[in-house]
């Protein structure tokens, strides 16, 4: 199948990604409080949105794999895991770096980064054991559960600044926030969830034309000979 | 200290790079490993 349209995707997506940044950067007031390290929000915010709504998406695959056993839902489920550790990764790096200026560390043991880092390190061990399990239903399966149980994080994450005394900013109410950081903001977010759509369709491909190879079972030594008879 | 930070465009351009880099990496490496495998 042809990756010619996620390229496409992909292309529509940075238009997106380098307009709504040139906005973010050049066009928009830095922030009352902050100044301009408050120009990190319209890539940080953007990414912690898709994490949240990729880390959804693999719950999803996971639970109809489990319900209905259809590989193609396992492979959506590599797709999806495998963009949640880049995700939560790049979340965690954009947030010290915006934390370093703002609250003079690059990490606190605050609860929205250590449960930004738990589910992380969930992640990241669930791609893990999908790469060391050889048998592919005891890896779908056994890979199904865990991000069925890690996802159990995702809504801690979320509430972590309203349940806990947070360093971490409380979500902000829309009405209240300036058209010129919304412009930006909601730019990024939909270039960036163009990028991530269209990388994983292709990765769920790559997905399903790797299990083909596994369960082809190889030539015989017979037939080998044959050919080279 | 009047609780306003001032400057900062080095963390606010390393944010960006970083970000474009590991997105953009990511999305290349996913391509070309899928060409690959065609």
């Amino acid at each position: 199948m042809s990756n010619r349209i996620p390229l496409a995707i992909v292309v529509a997506g940075a238009i997106l990604l380098i307009a709504g940044s040139y906005y973010g950067l050049a066009i928009s007031p830095p922030e009352e409080h902050m100044g301009e390290v408050q120009r990190i929000m319209y890539v940080h915010v953007p990414t912690a949105w898709c994490a949240m709504l990729v880390l959804t998406y693999a719950f999803g695959c996971a639970t109809t794999f489990l319900f209905t056993n259809r590989w193609s839902w396992d492979h959506r489920l590599e797709a999806a895991i495998e963009m949640a550790v880049v995700l939560c990764l790049l979340l965690s790096v954009q947030g010290a770096i915006w934390a370093k200026p703002t609250w003079g560390v690059w990490w606190d043991w605050d609860p929205r980064l250590t449960t930004v880092a738990v589910l992380l390190s969930a992640f990241v061990g669930i791609a893990a054991l999908r790469h060391f399990v050889d048998d592919p239903m005891k890896r779908a399966t056994w890979s199904a559960v865990a991000t069925v149980i890690g996802y159990i994080d995702v809504p801690i994450v979320y509430f972590s600044v309203k349940w806990w005394n947070s360093l971490h900013q409380k979500q902000s109410n829309f009405s209240t926030v300036s058209r010129d950081f919304l412009i930006p903001l909601f730019t990024n977010f939909a270039g960036l969830l163009l990028v991530i759509s269209a990388v994983l369709i292709v990765r769920a491909r790559t997905a399903a034309l790797r299990l083909q190879e596994e369960i082809t079972p190889p030539p015989m030594i017979g037939e080998t000979a044959e050919e080279f008879a | 200290m009047n609780g306003i930070v001032s400057g900062g465009w080095e963390f606010v351009w390393a944010a960006y790079l970083i970000s474009a880099i590991i997105v953009f990496g990511y999305a290349a490496r996913t391509f070309s490993r899928a060409r690959g495998q065609r």
